[in-house]
């Protein structure tokens, strides 16, 4: 599995369960993760961003999910 | 209250929106406004905007003109005239389903559009359109 993979696996049980690994996580709230582990919770996307980015530079690598219900983009 | 003024195209409104390159360079680009495009992304961009990505965010279900998972990134944007600096989710993808006008780059929605007091559309003049986004100051 790879990293994206890990992450996106965690990302998906936070949104939908509100909670992993044995922590709880608010709607609303910012979650970094990188290697499907969480960096850090904050209340914006910046400061997620920026642990993450502490950590690891490449933006390529790690996620910065926005704990919510699964929504569908709509574009007319 | 602080409000900026874009010259609307003939038959569409577009907005000019700078945004951050994680170097610390910026990129400007000229956005069709649309409220009907409703959801979590604030933008669809082109492919060629990843190197606008400060972080990935998890694939979103689109529906519409473009159909199927997409990919998003947390981007950073700003309109200095008002002061507005944030940090968004983009969809980053394929927009050549879209029809985009000439040198129009990709679209704002309403979660975009709602990070303002008031946004909207007047005539000036005798035939001009003009599009306005104002900030929550009163």
């Amino acid at each position: 599995m790879s990293e994206r993979e890990r992450n996106l696996r965690v990302a998906e049980m936070m949104c939908q369960k509100l909670a992993w690994n044995g922590q709880s996580f608010q709607v609303g709230s910012y979650v970094a993760l990188l290697d499907g582990k969480v960096i850090t919770v904050a209340d914006n996307p910046d400061d997620a961003i920026s642990a993450l980015r502490a950590i690891d530079q490449d933006p390529k690598r790690g996620m910065v999910v926005e704990v919510a219900p699964a929504v569908v983009d709509v574009i007319r | 209250m602080a409000t900026i003024h874009f010259p609307s195209l003939p038959d569409a409104e577009v907005v000019e929106v700078e945004f951050l390159k994680p170097g610390g360079s910026t990129r400007s680009m000229r956005l069709l406004v649309d409220s009907g495009f409703v959801g979590q992304s604030c933008f669809v961009l082109a492919e060629d905007a990843a190197e606008l990505r400060r972080a990935e965010l998890p694939p979103t279900q689109a529906m519409g003109a473009l159909q199927g998972m997409q990919n998003r990134a947390w981007v950073t944007c700003r309109i200095l005239a008002l002061s507005f600096q944030r940090t968004l989710i983009a969809i980053v993808g394929d927009i050549s389903s879209l029809s985009l006008p000439a040198g129009v780059e990709g679209m704002v929605g309403l979660r975009f559009l709602r990070q303002f007091g008031r946004w909207g559309a007047e005539q000036v003049g005798d035939s001009g359109w003009q599009f306005f986004l104002a900030d929550g100051d009163k």
